[in-house]
């Protein structure tokens, strides 16, 4: 077994041993899991949702299918504590084995689920209970992993060893890039078989990747601090209550949520999925050309999670994951701007050439939209020109004005909400519907999307072993997830939901932006402040060590 | 100091909002709906976000025991 003293481990100049390539295998299965699914579920909803909710109500049914993911992001926080707890007590490898076993069974089994039209409600309701199981699941697999690989790491090295943990998020986009590609792109089945019952086959495909994880985990040996740990009977009784209600450690969870990982977890979205979203609804750039800028910048920046995570063993993980918190934050406006100018420079020059203001009453917010919404013109013409990629000003109607909505684009007038009309105004002021493929700059736009990936190296690369060594060995799987779920699920998970509402409200493309960029330069702040780097600490050492 | 489950309830307490929000305004808007298919399917809406709600409230709940009981 591989532990600390194990001449079977390599130096800390080595490359990885064999023993050193199993554990990190084995322990990164669980985040391939998760971003696979993550990718599946987000991808594929439009496709099942419209099959586990009644006919006709599309909007409501996918939102209602985001908020059954939304449920499953929600528990996580008490898997994180429910298997932390079980972790610290038991052991990192059984329950490991859970956390897996649980997650795979349960994202296998939505490609199962019945639909609607043979169970009626009984079908979102059986969904959202696979995705609770998942959540649970989920929270507790992540801590596990990072402390598991952390505490077989050489002391010097656990920056780079836990790094290769950070990226299998990426392996778990390109898988699902791949299974659904396969199953979409290359004719295997209609666009209409596809709908019908092919989104089920990336859901159980991962039924192969789970028998995978099961068999490599099963040959796993227990974390050698661990052991040594139980063998010292210096075992935490109650890691929950040590964890969280126990001075100072509570203090540094909620100081890891909100000076590191909170940071982290808009930054990580913002590189990889809002940019994705920008590129496809703002500005207009097909799917399958979206994909692959995404997928080739992800490529390009994959190996930088292993280069941040070497770089963190030496010159200390707060600093490179703070950095990256704060170049994100002052640079995301003029990035996303150039995007535009690179991806869609029609599109820049139709907004510049041609102001729009939108002078109505009666506007209204409508982010939670059900079969008993009523939308009015104002309501309309701002969804319209936000879902077509344009900046408008809001202005107070004139007095007098009979009309509810005025929208004026260049000089041409309209009044009241008509779709084809705007359509019609926007197109005789040259409005570009989609980008044209031969206008994109290749070279700056995968430039611009690396520099994203860049980011999301810096602040994700490390991060796991800065976690790690944040609290004592008996705490450590219990307190390391929490923050991690928080700041991942919901600082990071909430930002389409937040940048959307933004956008539409202020009547800008660019406004969404302040949402990751306030929450970055929080998380540098407080980290710069009130957290410290560890990186040289050993993770043997007594509770003392970390205080 | 119990603010990190502190923000777990939080959390849970404005999903648990927000989807008994969302239920309570599609009950409110059934009244002005024709009986019929549409409304039987907004009624069935309005029960699952409150399914959410109550996900949510108990989450809530766990996560109030956990910091009061310790």
């Amino acid at each position: 077994m591989a532990t600390a003293a194990n001449p079977a481990m390599p130096s800390s100049s080595g490359g990885l041993s064999r023993e050193e390539s199993k554990v990190i295998f084995a322990s990164s299965l669980g985040t391939v899991f998760e971003w696979y699914d993550f990718y599946l579920y987000a991808v594929l909803a439009p496709f099942f949702a419209a099959l586990f909710f009644p006919p006709g109500n599309a909007t409501a049914a996918l939102l209602s299918a985001f908020a059954a993911y939304a449920a499953g992001f929600l528990v996580r926080p008490f898997g994180a504590l429910i298997f932390g707890r079980i972790g610290d007590l038991v052991g990192r490898k059984y329950t490991f084995l859970v956390t897996i076993t649980v997650m795979g069974f349960s994202t296998f089994a939505v490609g199962l689920l019945p639909t609607y039209a043979s169970v009626g409600w009984l079908a979102p309701i059986l969904m959202v209970s696979l995705r609770l199981l998942q959540g649970l699941a989920l929270g507790g697999e992540y801590g596990g992993a990072a402390t598991y690989v952390a505490e077989h790491a050489q002391p010097g090295r656990r920056g780079y060893d836990t790094s290769w943990i950070q990226t299998t998020a990426t392996l778990g986009l390109f898988l699902a890039l791949i299974v659904i590609g396969v199953c979409r792109f290359t004719g295997v089945m209609t666009p209409a078989q596809f709908s019908d019952w092919g989104w089920r086959l990336p859901f159980l495909v991962s039924l192969v990747l789970l028998i995978f994880s099961i068999y490599i985990r099963l040959k796993l040996n227990e974390s050698p601090v661990f052991q040594r740990m139980k063998a010292e009977g210096k075992g935490s009784k109650a890691p929950l209550t040590d964890s969280f209600l126990r001075y100072p450690n509570n203090k540094y969870v909620l100081l890891a949520l909100l000076g590191a990982t909170a940071g982290q977890g808009v930054v990580w979205y913002t590189g990889q999925f809002y940019a994705l979203f920008f590129l496809t609804i703002t500005l207009k750039v097909d799917g399958v050309t979206a994909y692959t800028l995404i997928g080739i910048s992800l490529l390009l920046g994959t190996p930088f999670f292993i280069f941040f995570g070497w770089l963190s063993d030496k010159i200390g993980r707060l600093k490179i994951i703070l950095a990256g918190c704060l170049i994100a934050a002052l640079t995301y406006f003029p990035l996303f701007a150039a995007l535009t100018h690179y991806v869609n420079p029609a599109l820049e020059a139709f907004q510049k050439a041609t102001p729009i203001t939108v002078a109505a009453k009666d506007c209204n917010l409508h982010i939670f939209v059900g079969p008993w919404s009523k939308f009015s013109d104002c309501d309309r013409t701002q969804d319209f020109l936000t879902k077509s990629g344009l900046s408008f000003t809001a202005t107070p109607l004139p007095a007098g004005a009979t009309d509810s909505v005025i929208t004026r684009i260049g000089d041409t007038e309209l009044k009241g909400f008509d779709a084809k009309a705007l359509t019609e105004a926007l197109k005789a002021r040259g409005y570009p519907p989609s980008a044209a493929k031969d206008q994109i700059n290749w070279g700056m736009t995968l430039l611009i999307l690396f520099i994203f990936l860049i980011f999301v190296t810096m602040v994700y690369g490390p991060i796991a072993a800065f976690l790690v060594e944040m609290f004592p060995t008996k705490i450590r799987y219990t307190s390391m997830s929490l923050p991690y779920h928080i700041g991942n699920g919901w600082f990071g998970g909430m930002l389409p939901l937040v940048a959307t509402a933004l956008v539409a409200a202020k009547g800008d493309i660019y406004y969404g932006l302040w949402y990751p960029i306030i929450v970055a330069l929080m998380s540098f702040v407080i980290g710069i402040l009130f957290l410290r780097d560890r990186k040289d600490i050993d993770l043997h050492a007594d509770e003392s060590a970390y205080q | 100091m119990k603010l990190s489950l502190s923000l777990t309830l939080v959390i849970a307490i404005a999903f648990t909002a927000l989807c008994l929000a969302y239920a309570g305004y599609g009950w409110w808007e059934l009244g002005g709906m024709a009986p019929g298919q549409a409304r039987d399917d907004a009624r069935g809406f309005v029960l699952f976000w409150a399914f959410l709600g109550a996900i949510g409230l108990v989450s809530a709940y766990v996560a109030w025991r956990l910091t009061r009981e310790r």
